[in-house]
């Protein structure tokens, strides 16, 4: 009886140390070691890896969802980083006792522009300017969706206002030369791209703006070479090829163009550039005389922003023609 | 006291045995089948909890495994750059999934389950033959299977991988060959399960097939067994056992049933001498992370290379510390030599360096107790200092007949009990494992925590496509399209369902023209985009999704890369371009106009 006692006593226990092993085994800690020295894309693998296991075992963190929506965002997937944006601000207005944190909705409303859903996005930006936190770069965000939303006016105001309120804000001088781009002063734009440029190398849309400016001036060999500094920034960037199919065009190699314009709505993720790649694809066609191609893409992209005037001359011209 | 296959000398008590190595009794069950089985539970939860997930590369196995199966050939239909043979080897989990109806990514995960226990059941077996084991050996039995299965719960992410389940066959082959240098094998093993060496070896052979260059562990570890065997000069009767020849019969059985796979000629006169120039396109600067893409499984890497530094010390404390060391080197050589950095493929170094843990931490665990015995004034304790010493006596003279000079010291020695001895076996064991507990997250992670495969295109294609459709997805580095083609029963439509050969054929050119790897390269490049374009055009996708982000450190780009062949133009007739979506361009089939 004792021995068998003794014995029972025996397996329980190495039962339980090799348990607690295995169970150890699966237990997240924090990866000490090497993540700086990985490339971005691994160290956010690793990082939402960790977390998903923490998130299991500690649900109610709202710290581990914002740091899990800033591994998404190295990545540039905004769906997740959204999503869990949301979770990181539900589970901290659940605490009592505790402020809204303005860095959530910060990367939130990057997250939604960035998805192209705009109204959300302004609600976020309305909630930081409420806020005493608001910077400069949100009033930047605030410019740039105005402008989306066409009201332009009001986005160069508040873009003045956040270089005023910080002259080395980059995203400040973008939004700036977005404005300014739609209104045609396309000296003013191009300095204030380049500023942007020059401040922050690694953002794509200022090249892109430069770009633009180029090929309004008949530049176009100028235009294609910012063109390839942006994709060196960012191959996915839709609207890079936008401009660069606006180049070839004006350089009359119409395929080279057409097949620009394809790869630029292939990889566009917000309506303006997507209206604008339909519309400067209208015209491409209508070079072609594929009349009534272009008179579709016109449409299309009168769907998306009635206000593209290059779409509207371009559906005035094949009615003129036919 | 259940013999151990040879006559042991016996005192006037029954159970009492002196401390000579070939009086041990055979190491406790418990301390084999307990951790056998909660570590096996511990996996079972694992492989419940995340029945869902699968790996990508045994995803992708098993999509060309459904291909073979509904008729479709390799090279013709997919390609890929290692022997084709695993596409075979991968197709009867799909037949128990259509007899279970299980799901196929549960199936594999179960059946890989199913793998670790034969492994651990035939490695008990054997362990359970092994007599005549040096003191310091018996004492370390238990922690190396521990230590085995430890292994498999943190590889979760990679579970399956070809590397896998070469550690699965080779950990019992390790075991017999082991006690076969060190003639402690049983004569009772050959005649129990006579087939179950021949098995491993045929298990091992395949393994190794899939995957050639694991060969060179297996002939690493040979070479420090028969190294460090008094044996060595009987190589002539230790070489050609059973599981030996059974091995090298599989891998020339192997090699023949190769040349009968449709299409092979196209493997050896067109994607070996690619392979050979082109692979190191995927070359990763930072080898050593042992991170990339993901689901690294090394802790501390200084602790680690420390840990093998120490057991290269301990070598002449214990006979399995060279082999390990051997397997742990050889393993990492094999990792360097492929040079991509992956994760996975430092499977066979992991595994090595677990095991290698597990028997030093078991060495300093038991040297410890040593050296209380011979300090304090615990008689039991003193008692286990003295069965410990005796592994000196016994080891100083191993490989010298039994009773030429056991007889005389033997009435010196004090007198143990079997039951003494189970006892040194489980308290060193409980010492280890408890050892083991805070050292765990110093010296491994948990690769299910440091792996993830995020789910891009998930939300399109589960919104846009239903079970059966076809879709192209070309991509090199997309983490997650082989297991949500799988899941989603997508048809891939075109032959590269990894479109490796172009990031090849960019590196390759690097920027040059006119040399001889250029034109080779840019001639295989024309070719592989013709490949994808007659694929598009003759199975007409609904989806064709391309990666757009740069991949590697060169800033390579596969949309751009194809652009260069005006592939959209060309290619992409019949779609209209649809948006990005997780940095990749999409394409859909143009639904005729009304």
């Amino acid at each position: 009886m004792q021995n068998g006692l003794v014995r029972f006593f025996e397996i329980a226990l190495i039962a339980t140390v090799v348990f607690l092993n295995g169970w150890l085994i699966q237990t997240p800690l924090p990866d000490d070691w090497g993540t700086s020295e990985l490339d971005k894309y691994s160290q956010a693998v690793g990082d939402v890896a960790f977390l998903d296991a923490y998130l299991k075992r500690n649900p109610n963190s709202w710290e581990a969802c914002f740091a899990r929506a800033q591994a998404y965002a190295i990545n540039g997937i905004w769906s997740e980083v959204a999503s869990n944006c949301d979770s990181a601000i539900s589970l901290r207005s659940v605490m009592s006792g505790n402020k809204p944190e303005p860095k959530i909705y910060r990367l939130r409303l990057k997250a939604l522009y960035e998805l192209d859903d705009n109204q959300a996005a302004l609600k976020d930006l309305d909630f930081l300017m409420q806020s005493e936190n608001a910077k400069s770069e949100d009033l930047a965000f605030h410019s740039l969706i105005k402008r989306r939303l066409g009201q332009t006016d009001q986005a160069l105001d508040e873009a003045n206002q956040a270089i005023f309120r910080d002259a080395k804000c980059a995203e400040a001088y973008l939004s700036k030369a977005w404005v300014l781009l739609d209104l045609n002063r396309t000296k003013d734009a191009f300095e204030n791209a380049y500023q942007a440029c020059k401040l922050k190398p690694n953002l794509v849309m200022p090249y892109v703006i430069m770009a633009a400016v180029f090929n309004e001036k008949g530049e176009t060999a100028e235009a294609l070479v910012q063109c390839k500094n942006g994709l060196l920034c960012d191959a996915t960037c839709g609207a890079v090829y936008w401009q660069r199919g606006v180049a070839e065009d004006k350089q009359q190699k119409f395929e080279d163009a057409l097949t620009s314009q394809n790869m630029a709505l292939s990889l566009a993720t917000s309506n303006d550039i997507r209206a604008q790649a339909f519309a400067a694809r209208a015209v491409t066609l209508s070079h072609l005389n594929r009349s009534e191609l272009a008179s579709e893409d016109c449409d299309r992209a009168l769907a998306l922003d009635p206000g593209n005037a290059i779409a509207k001359a371009v559906k005035q011209q094949l009615r003129q023609d036919n | 006291m259940k013999s151990n296959g040879r006559a042991i000398p016996r005192n006037n008590d029954e159970s009492t045995f002196a401390t000579d190595s070939r009086d041990l009794p055979l190491y406790p069950v418990s301390l084999l089948l307990v951790p056998f089985m909660v570590l096996t539970a511990v996996l079972a939860d694992q492989v419940y909890r995340y029945r869902d997930f699968i790996n990508y590369d045994c995803a992708f196995y098993l999509l060309c495994s459904k291909l073979l199966l509904s008729g479709l050939q390799p090279f013709e239909h997919f390609v890929d750059l290692l022997p084709p043979l695993i596409f075979y080897f991968s197709v009867p989990p799909w037949w128990f999934s259509n007899l279970t109806h299980v799901p196929i990514e549960s199936t594999w995960s179960i059946l890989v389950a199913a793998a670790v226990v034969a492994s651990g059941l035939s490695a008990i077996f054997v362990l359970r033959n092994a007599v005549n084991v040096a003191v310091r050996d018996w004492l370390l039995i238990g922690p190396l299977l521990c230590g085995f299965m430890l292994f498999n719960l943190i590889v979760f992410f990679h579970f399956g991988q070809r590397e896998h389940l070469f550690v699965l066959t080779l950990f019992p082959i390790f075991l017999l060959r082991w006690l076969r240098w060190t003639s402690s094998l049983s004569e009772r093993f050959e005649t129990s399960i006579p087939i179950l060496s021949t098995v491993l070896g045929i298990a091992c052979g395949a393994a190794v097939f899939v995957k050639p260059q694991l060969l060179l562990l297996l002939i690493a570890i040979e070479m420090s067994l028969s190294a460090n065997s008094p044996h060595r000069t009987q190589w002539r009767s230790i070489l050609p056992t059973s599981e030996v020849k059974a091995l090298a019969s599989t891998l020339i059985v192997c090699a023949i049933c190769s040349l009968f796979i449709p299409n092979i000629g196209e493997y050896w006169n067109r994607w070996v001498p690619f392979l050979l120039n082109g692979y190191p396109a995927f070359n990763s600067p930072s080898l050593l992370e042992f991170s990339l893409p993901d689901g690294h499984m090394i802790g501390n890497r200084y602790i680690a290379f420390g840990i093998c530094a120490l057991s290269a010390i301990l070598l002449k404390r214990c006979s399995l510390c060279a082999p390990l060391l051997a397997w742990t080197l050889s393993g990492l050589l094999v990792y360097m030599i492929q040079g991509r950095g992956w994760a996975y493929q430092s499977i066979p170094f992991v595994s090595g360096y677990v095991l290698l843990i597990s028997v030093v931490v078991g060495i300093v665990v038991t040297s410890f107790l040593d050296f209380l015995g011979r300090t304090s004034k615990v008689s039991y304790l003193n008692k286990f200092a003295l069965f410990y010493s005796g592994f000196d006596r016994v080891g100083s003279r191993a490989g010298a007949e039994p009773g030429t000079e056991t007889e005389p010291q033997a009435q010196t020695q004090p007198v143990l009990t079997s039951s003494d001895m189970t006892k040194f076996a489980t308290i060193s064991f409980i010492l280890f494992a408890a050892a083991m507990i805070p050292l765990n997250s110093i010296l491994f992670k948990n690769s299910m925590v440091t792996g993830r495969a995020f789910n891009l295109l998930d939300g399109l294609l589960e919104r846009e496509t239903k079970p059966g459709d076809k879709v192209v997805v070309l991509h090199t580095a997309l983490p997650h399209a082989h297991q949500f083609l799988l899941k989603r029963k997508l048809i891939p439509a075109c032959r590269y369902i990894w479109c490796f050969p172009l990031r090849m054929t960019g590196f390759l050119r690097d920027g040059e023209s006119g040399t001889p790897m250029a034109e080779f390269a840019n001639t295989e490049e024309n070719k592989v985009v013709d490949e994808i374009r007659r694929d598009i055009e003759k199975t007409q996708p609904k989806f064709v999704i391309i990666e757009a982000w740069h991949s590697g450190p060169t800033g390579w780009n596969l949309y751009q890369s194809l652009e260069t062949h005006q592939f959209t133009k060309n290619a992409l007739k019949q779609y209209v371009p649809y948006g990005e979506c997780d940095n990749c361009a999409v394409w859909k089939l143009e639904e005729p106009k009304r």
